[in-house]
């Protein structure tokens, strides 16, 4: 018999962005028990339109990494192709294409297989322990440039070549934790001062958003958290 | 920490080219074929600002993130792009993205073989002719970044690069650059830079951190007037294989068309680490 899994997630856009210029998605599938998060990067082209269709895929369409970015590339093209006349700018835009971070996790009976292209993490804390950190396990590992998977490239260029996977164990009442990269950095920091934020995250996991809106924006107020989208998605293993 | 404020379109950050227009700039740079100086600055210069409008597309839009300015010195002293925004000092992004000179059509090979055409927006003009008042250029620039940080007090700190083949003929250029360093933002002291080209292949010095090294009078005046780089752009400099310790000023020395680019990208990669 399957465990049972439960998510919350929670997106905040950066501060001074509505909510629908958020560029990070996230996106659980019960009955799959697949999870995602992806953050879009800036400087391309509707990387939010990206960022959504891969998490989508991802959560509710199993298929074999990274094979199926492929089928979701033209969905993106169809999302945001446009009508003629094109200013020079946009269409030099639209054929660099989308790029965004990727993590998605496929949990099973008493394991999570967890794929990662770029900063976004993944945490796995288990009796008040943090077990393990994926991909990074160090703030100071956090860059300008992660790698990022592209609505225009091959799979098999950057997908294939830098994606990292993981195996981890589970067992009743351990809880995954996935973040783009605020969070995730802030989470690290934190670690690394000897506190504890996934018990702060505990506590806020059945807030609700405004509750964890106001926290974000407490983060960024004390510049403990860089303005920037910010995604986090806890699941708890049942 | 200074140079880490946010570059959005509520609080931009410029950039600005003092372009030398000499005479002297009709002679070809090294590094780039039969290019006049002139030519070959204006097309680094050119592909610069193609490359900052696409960082600050977002949809079908363009964000004001930057405002960017050409000054040209030479027969005269003044604004520099061409035209619908001729005269204009510091443009917004957006507004240099939709006025372009002209659009030339490009031929490029994709990585399958196959060729297709790319519209390459102009908007500065080489030029060369008269002497090289760079002094009176570092005023000019001044009173535009003076202006710039009274609308805009808590930017990112402006970018000034100045490329040169020469030395001034209406001064001492070293007390102007540096009353335009020391004009600030809440997040920092302007960067100016300084990139004196070459016309023969030679021993380019790149990012220097030291005066002594360098091998006369006039390229020690350059370092002096040039801005020590602050940490937030050593990342960027490593990733263009320049090495950089808290010595090393914003300058390079008998410049090819390779290290005009490289100077040119170093010194506006700066927002790469700042979304929004």
């Amino acid at each position: 018999m399957t465990a049972s899994r439960t998510a919350r997630g929670f997106r905040l856009a950066r501060r001074g962005l509505s909510a629908d210029e958020c560029e990070d998605a996230w996106a659980f599938d019960a009955d799959l028990s697949r999870v995602a998060v992806a953050d879009g990067a800036t400087e391309s082209a509707y990387p939010g339109v990206w960022a959504r269709l891969l998490v989508e895929q991802f959560a509710r369409e199993p298929g074999e990494w990274p094979g199926w970015i492929a089928q979701v590339q033209p969905r993106w093209l169809a999302a945001v192709t446009q009508t003629p006349p094109v200013p020079w700018f946009v269409e030099q835009s639209l054929a660099r294409g989308a790029f965004a971070t990727f993590l998605g996790v496929s949990i099973t009976e008493d394991s999570a297989d967890a794929i990662a292209v770029g900063d976004s993490c993944l945490f796995h804390v288990r009796d008040d322990y943090l077990e393990r950190s994926f991909p990074l396990e160090e703030s100071s590992e956090f860059g300008n440039t992660p790698w990022l998977v592209g609505s225009r490239t091959s799979p098999d260029e950057v997908p294939r070549r830098r994606g990292l996977s993981c195996r981890i164990d589970l067992m009743a009442g351990d809880r995954l934790w996935l973040m783009t990269d605020a969070l995730a950095r802030w989470f690290l920091v934190e670690k690394e001062a000897g506190r504890r934020p996934w018990a702060v995250l505990a506590t806020l996991d059945d807030c609700p958003d405004e509750e964890w809106a106001a926290w974000v924006e407490g983060l960024r107020d004390a510049k403990e958290l860089r303005n920037d989208d910010t995604t986090v998605v806890g699941v708890l293993v049942g | 920490m200074p140079y880490s404020a946010e570059i959005s379109r509520a609080n931009p950050t410029c950039f600005l080219f003092l372009i030398d227009q000499s005479k002297s700039m009709l002679r070809p740079l090294a590094g780039a074929g039969d290019s006049s100086k002139a030519a070959a600055v204006a097309s680094s210069v050119n592909q610069l600002l193609y490359a900052l409008v696409l960082r600050c597309v977002w949809g079908s839009s363009v964000m004001d993130r930057f405002h960017v300015g050409v000054i040209g010195y030479g027969a005269q002293v003044g604004p520099a792009l061409g035209g619908a925004l001729a005269g204009r000092e510091l443009v917004p992004i957006g507004e240099v993205a939709r006025s372009p000179l002209r659009v030339e059509q490009e031929a490029q090979t994709n990585l399958d073989g196959s060729t297709q055409t790319v519209r390459k927006p102009i908007w500065f003009e080489p030029a060369g002719g008269g002497q090289t008042p760079m002094c009176a250029a570092f005023r000019l620039a001044g009173s535009w970044m003076a202006g710039f940080l009274l609308e805009h007090p808590d930017c990112f700190p402006p970018v000034v690069i100045n490329i040169t083949d020469g030395k001034p003929n209406d001064g001492n250029p070293e007390a102007d650059a540096i009353r335009l360093q020391q004009l600030s933002s809440t997040d920092g002291n302007v960067l100016v830079f300084n990139v004196l080209l070459s016309s023969t292949a030679g021993d380019r010095i790149e990012f220097p951190d030291s005066e002594t090294t360098l091998p006369d009078a006039y390229a020690r005046l350059l370092f002096r007037m040039s801005s020590p780089l602050p940490e937030a752009l050593w990342s960027a400099a490593q990733e263009a294989g320049v090495y950089a310790s808290p010595y090393t000023r914003g300058c390079v020395f008998n410049a090819d068309l390779e290290s005009v680019v490289r100077a040119l990208d170093i010194g506006t990669r700066v927002s790469m680490s700042h979304r929004g």
